[in-house]
C-alpha cells in the first residue's frame, strides 16, 4: 500500500503548486491540492473556443496504440471504462505525464510553444472480488495564452503595445468506480464521480516603449469554478482466447460554473452523453491488434452571444456552437521482448477525433489526428498484475479547424509517460 | 533489485514532471478571440472638469544667500537689476617654502602683493549671445552677507540696515573685465591694496561687489572665488599663490518679483514658489463617456477603468523681466493635507513625476508658447482608485498636487504658467490614457 500512495503523493505534491492558486467554487483547494492538478497547459490553440478541447484521461499505452479508450489486453488503467480494472490483484497507483510541443500557423504567421499536462492519476484497491479505483483526470482543457503587438495612437502620441490574453484552467473528472469479474471472461463496472475544475482568464496590456515607460500597465482577470455529477457504466468480454471488447457509457449532469472573481457570471451547460467501443485480436502470439472509439453529443450543449473576450449583449447570436463527435483509433502491439522478470512492448498507432466546439462561420472543422509510437516496461507479476509498469508513447499529430482561408492549422509533438506501480 | 528500479521510474517520473513549466503565449491567434480585447484611448479634462482650486505659495527657500547660483544683471528685461556680494577668508599670514637647501620652512613674513577674483560662469544657463562687461568693486560699508537685500545691508531679526546705496555701497573700483558668450570663467584683476583691504579682518566692510554694465544683460555663474600671490622673505625670488575660499556669498537684486496675477501661477523663483493644484473630489468616481477613439461606445469611472497615464498640461505663460536663466524641471509631489495645517506647512508625499524633457528658458518668452509642459501624476490616480499600494500613504488620497522646481534654491527666474483663471484655452488640462475591457465572460 505504501509504494502506490507514494507514487500518488509525489504526483500530487509536485503539481499543486503549479495548479491555479485559488479554488473559486466546487473542490476546496486543499481537496483539490491533495488529489491533483488540474490540466494545466494548453495543447491547442481551439482551447478558444466553447469549452475547451477535449483531454481523454488515456495513460500512456492507450495514447501509443492510437488512443483506443478500453478493450486492450492486459493492464489498462485508462479513466474511461470502469470494468478494465477487474484484473487488478495488487494494490496501486499509477500517474502520467504529458509534455508536448506545439507550433501553429494562423493566417499566414507562425508561432511554436509549449509545455506539460498531467492527464491522469488513478489509485486501486482490490478486495476478495471487487476492484475499487479512485481516479482523476482530464476531460476539457482551457489553457491557452496568446500575445499580440501592434501600435495604439492616443491623441498626437503614439506608443507600442503588447497585449496577452491568456485563460488558465480546465475540467478535470474524479471517478469512484468498481470492477468485478463476473467470470473469468466477463467484467463489469461503474463509477460514480463529479466534473470540477476551475479557469482564470487574463487580459494585461502593457507599454514596452522606452519613451512610455512611465506608462503603468493594465490587468483585468476573472475567475470561475466548474463543477457537475457523472456516472458510467462499462463491460469487458473476453471471446475465446483471441479477442477481447469491451464499452462503457458515462452520463454527465448539468456542468455549473460558478463566478469566483471580478464581474465574472456564472453559466450552466449540458454536458452530453458519452460512449466508448473498443476490441483487441490477437493475431499472433506476441502481436495485438486494437481499434476503439468514441461518440460524445455534444451537441446539447449550446451557448450564449459571448466570445471569448465579448461583451455579452443580450439575444445576440451564439459564439459558438457544438457538435456531436467520433474518435477512431488502431493500434498495435508487440510484446515478445523479454528480459529475466521484465517485458518489453512496442506500439504503433493512429488516431482521429473530431473536436466539438468551433464557431458559426467556420467551414474547417475542427479535428485531430496523430500517428504514435512507444514502448513499455512491464516488471514482474503478470500481463494483467505486474508489479510495475512504465509506459511512454510519442504522438506526432496535427489539428486544424476555423474559417477559409485564414483556418488555425498546428502541428505537435506530445509525449506521454505512465508508471504504475503494485504493492505484494 | 526490482525495488531500487522501481524508486529509480518513480524519481525519474517526478524529476520529468518537475521540468515541465508554463505554456508560454503565442504570437499567433489572436484573431481566434472573438470579440473586443483592450481598448486604450486618451481623454482630456478641461480645468473646469477635474479642477477644484489651484494657487500658489512662497518662501520655501530663505533667500539669495541660499541659492546655489549668483546672478548679475543690469536692467535685465527693462527691470531687473543684480549685484554679486562676497566676503573671503582672510589668508593666513604664513606661507609655506622651500629653501636653498630643498627644506620646506614656514615663512613669517610674506608679502602679499596680488590677487585675482574668478568668477565660474554657469555655462549652461541663458545668459544672452553678446558681450557683458563686469565690474569688481570694495564695498565701502559693513554687511551682513547671509541677510543682505538690496535695500538693507543688514536685515536679519529685528535688525534692518539700509545701505547708503541701494544696490550695495561700493568703494574704489578694482578691475573691470568683459565676458564673451562661450567663456566658462572671467576673472578680476587685484591690486596690493585691495588685497590689504581684504585681508584686514578688523575691517567688517571689506567684501566685493560685482555689478554688470551692460544694459539688458544677465549672467548666472555658479561661484566667485579669491586666489591672492605674495613673496616670500625667505626665498625672494618665490611667489606662492593661493585660494582662500569664501565667507559668504550672495547677491543683491531689485525689484523684488511681482506676485502672481489671479491666473497665473509661480514655480521657482526666490524665494521659491511652488503651486498647488486640488483635483476635484468626485473625479474617479464620476461617470464618463467614452471618446469616438475608444472605437466602442461605452461609459466608464475613472476607479473602474486602468488609467495607464495621467499628466497636468500647463501652457507657459511670458514671464518678461522674470523669464527662468535656465532650464526649469517641474517636479509633482503628493501633499498630505491629512493633519489640517495651513498647505504651506502641509509635508509633501510621495513624488510624482517631472516635466521630460526639461522645460526650456525660451518657453516662458512672449508670446505664449506653442508647447505645453507635461507633469506626470499617474500614481496619484492610482492612489485616489484605492490602490494605495503605489503611493502608500495618505497623501495619495488627498487630490492635491504641489508642483516645484527641481532643485529648488537653484533658479532665480520664475516660471510661469497660466492657472484655473486663465482663459479657457490657457487654463490646465488633465490628459489621462485610458484602458478599459469588455467583461470576460464565459459563453
Amino acid at each position: 500500500m505504501r509504494r502506490p500512495l507514494v507514487v500518488l503523493a509525489l504526483a500530487a505534491a509536485l503539481a499543486a503548486p503549479l495548479s491555479p492558486a485559488t479554488s473559486p467554487g466546487g473542490m476546496p483547494a486543499w481537496l483539490r491540492t491533495l488529489l491533483g492538478p488540474a490540466p494545466l497547459a494548453a495543447q491547442s490553440l481551439l482551447a478558444t473556443s466553447g469549452l475547451g478541447v477535449p483531454t481523454p484521461p488515456l495513460d500512456a499505452r492507450a495514447r501509443a496504440l492510437g488512443g483506443v479508450p478500453t478493450g486492450l489486453f492486459g493492464l489498462d488503467l485508462s479513466l474511461g471504462n470502469p470494468a478494465d480494472a477487474a484484473d487488478v490483484r495488487y494494490r496501486g497507483g499509477m500517474a502520467s505525464v504529458q509534455p508536448f510541443s506545439r507550433s501553429d500557423e494562423l493566417g499566414g504567421q507562425s508561432a511554436s510553444t509549449s509545455g506539460a499536462r498531467f492527464p491522469l492519476l488513478r489509485v486501486l484497491y482490490p478486495t476478495r472480488r471487487i476492484v475499487f479505483s479512485l481516479g482523476y483526470g482530464g476531460f476539457l482543457d482551457q489553457s491557452w495564452g496568446v500575445s499580440s503587438t501592434g501600435v495604439s495612437h492616443f491623441g498626437g502620441d503614439t506608443a507600442t503595445v503588447t497585449d496577452i490574453t491568456r485563460s488558465v484552467g480546465g475540467i478535470s473528472q474524479l471517478r469512484l468506480g468498481a470492477s468485478y469479474l463476473l467470470s473469468p471472461r466477463v467484467a463489469l463496472g461503474g463509477a460514480v464521480g463529479l466534473y470540477t475544475g476551475n479557469v482564470t482568464r487574463d487580459v494585461t496590456r502593457d507599454f514596452p516603449d522606452s519613451t512610455h515607460s512611465d506608462f503603468l500597465g493594465f490587468e483585468s482577470r476573472t475567475q470561475w469554478g466548474f463543477h457537475g455529477p457523472l456516472a458510467s457504466v462499462g463491460i469487458r468480454a473476453d471471446i475465446g482466447a483471441v479477442l477481447r471488447v469491451a464499452g462503457d457509457v458515462t452520463w454527465s449532469g448539468k456542468l455549473s460554473a460558478d463566478s469566483s472573481s471580478g464581474a465574472a457570471r456564472g453559466r450552466s451547460y449540458s454536458l452530453p452523453l458519452q460512449a466508448e467501443a473498443g476490441a483487441s485480436a490477437l493475431l499472433a502470439p506476441s502481436l495485438a491488434l486494437s481499434v476503439g472509439g468514441t461518440w460524445a453529443n455534444w451537441s446539447k450543449t449550446t451557448f450564449s452571444g459571448c466570445g471569448s473576450l465579448a461583451i455579452c449583449t443580450p439575444g445576440s447570436a451564439a459564439a459558438f456552437v457544438a457538435r456531436d463527435t467520433r474518435t477512431y483509433g488502431v493500434g498495435l502491439e508487440y510484446g515478445g521482448t523479454h528480459a529475466g522478470v521484465r517485458t518489453y512492448p512496442f506500439r504503433i498507432g493512429y488516431h482521429y477525433a473530431q473536436l466539438p466546439f468551433f464557431a458559426p462561420g467556420d467551414d474547417v472543422l475542427p479535428t485531430e489526428k496523430s500517428g504514435s509510437v512507444g514502448m513499455g516496461v512491464r516488471i514482474g507479476g503478470s500481463e494483467n498484475s505486474p508489479a510495475a509498469q512504465l509506459d511512454g508513447a510519442i504522438e506526432r499529430g496535427s489539428r486544424s479547424g476555423g474559417a477559409t482561408p485564414a483556418a488555425l492549422s498546428e502541428k505537435f509533438w506530445r509525449l506521454t509517460f505512465s508508471l504504475a506501480v503494485f504493492g505484494r | 533489485m526490482i525495488r531500487p528500479f522501481r524508486a529509480a521510474l518513480v524519481l525519474g517520473a517526478v524529476a520529468l514532471a518537475a521540468a515541465c513549466g508554463r505554456e508560454t503565449p503565442t504570437a499567433v491567434g489572436g484573431s481566434l478571440l472573438t470579440g473586443g480585447g483592450a481598448r486604450t484611448f486618451e481623454l482630456v479634462l478641461d480645468a473646469p472638469n477635474f479642477l477644484q482650486s489651484d494657487t500658489t505659495l512662497t518662501g520655501f527657500t530663505k533667500g539669495a544667500s541660499s541659492t546655489l547660483v549668483l546672478i548679475v544683471a543690469q536692467g535685465f528685461g527693462g527691470q531687473v537689476n543684480a549685484h554679486a556680494l562676497a566676503r573671503f577668508v582672510s589668508p593666513a599670514n604664513t606661507i609655506t617654502v622651500l629653501d636653498s637647501t630643498g627644506t620646506s620652512k614656514t615663512d613669517t613674513a610674506p608679502s602679499f602683493f596680488k590677487g585675482t577674483v574668478v568668477l565660474h560662469i554657469d555655462t549652461t544657463a541663458q545668459n544672452g549671445s553678446t558681450p557683458v562687461q563686469l565690474r569688481l568693486f570694495r564695498t565701502a560699508e559693513e554687511f551682513d552677507v547671509n541677510s543682505a537685500t538690496w535695500q538693507f545691508r543688514v536685515d536679519t531679526g529685528n535688525v534692518h540696515t539700509p545701505w547708503a546705496t541701494p544696490g550695495g555701497t561700493v568703494g574704489p573700483l578694482v578691475d573691470t573685465v568683459t565676458w564673451t558668450p562661450g567663456q566658462d570663467s572671467v576673472i578680476f584683476k587685484v591690486d596690493s591694496v585691495t588685497v590689504a583691504q581684504w585681508r584686514d579682518t578688523l575691517n567688517l566692510g571689506r567684501g566685493a561687489l560685482v555689478t554688470g554694465a551692460t544694459p539688458g544683460s544677465r549672467l548666472r555663474f555658479l561661484s566667485i572665488g579669491f586666489n591672492i600671490s605674495a613673496h616670500s622673505s625667505i626665498k625672494k625670488d618665490t611667489v606662492v599663490t593661493s585660494s582662500t575660499g569664501n565667507l559668504g556669498s550672495t547677491f543683491l537684486y531689485d525689484p523684488p518679483p511681482p506676485k502672481p496675477t489671479a491666473g497665473i501661477l509661480y514655480v521657482g523663483g526666490i524665494p521659491a514658489w511652488r503651486s498647488y493644484l486640488t483635483l476635484q473630489p468626485d473625479l474617479m468616481t464620476r461617470t464618463m463617456t467614452c471618446p469616438a477613439s475608444a472605437g466602442f461606445s461605452c461609459s466608464f469611472t475613472l476607479k473602474s477603468v486602468t488609467v495607464n497615464f495621467a499628466a497636468l498640461v500647463l501652457q507657459p505663460a511670458p514671464a518678461g523681466a522674470w523669464q527662468p536663466e535656465d532650464s526649469v524641471r517641474v517636479l509633482s509631489f503628493t501633499v498630505d493635507t491629512s493633519s489640517l495645517v495651513a498647505l504651506s506647512r502641509a509635508p509633501l508625499g510621495a513624488s510624482l513625476g517631472t516635466t521630460a524633457p526639461a522645460l526650456l528658458p525660451s518657453l516662458f518668452a512672449s508670446p505664449p508658447s506653442a508647447a505645453p509642459a507635461s507633469i506626470p501624476i499617474t500614481l496619484l490616480l492610482g492612489a485616489m482608485a484605492g490602490d494605495t499600494v503605489r503611493t502608500g500613504t495618505a497623501a495619495g488620497q488627498s487630490g492635491t498636487i504641489a508642483i516645484l522646481h527641481n532643485p529648488e534654491p537653484t533658479l532665480f527666474g520664475i516660471a510661469q504658467f497660466y492657472s484655473r483663471r486663465a482663459a479657457p484655452a490657457l487654463a490646465p488640462k488633465l490628459r489621462l490614457i485610458v484602458t478599459i475591457a469588455p467583461q470576460i465572460q464565459l459563453p
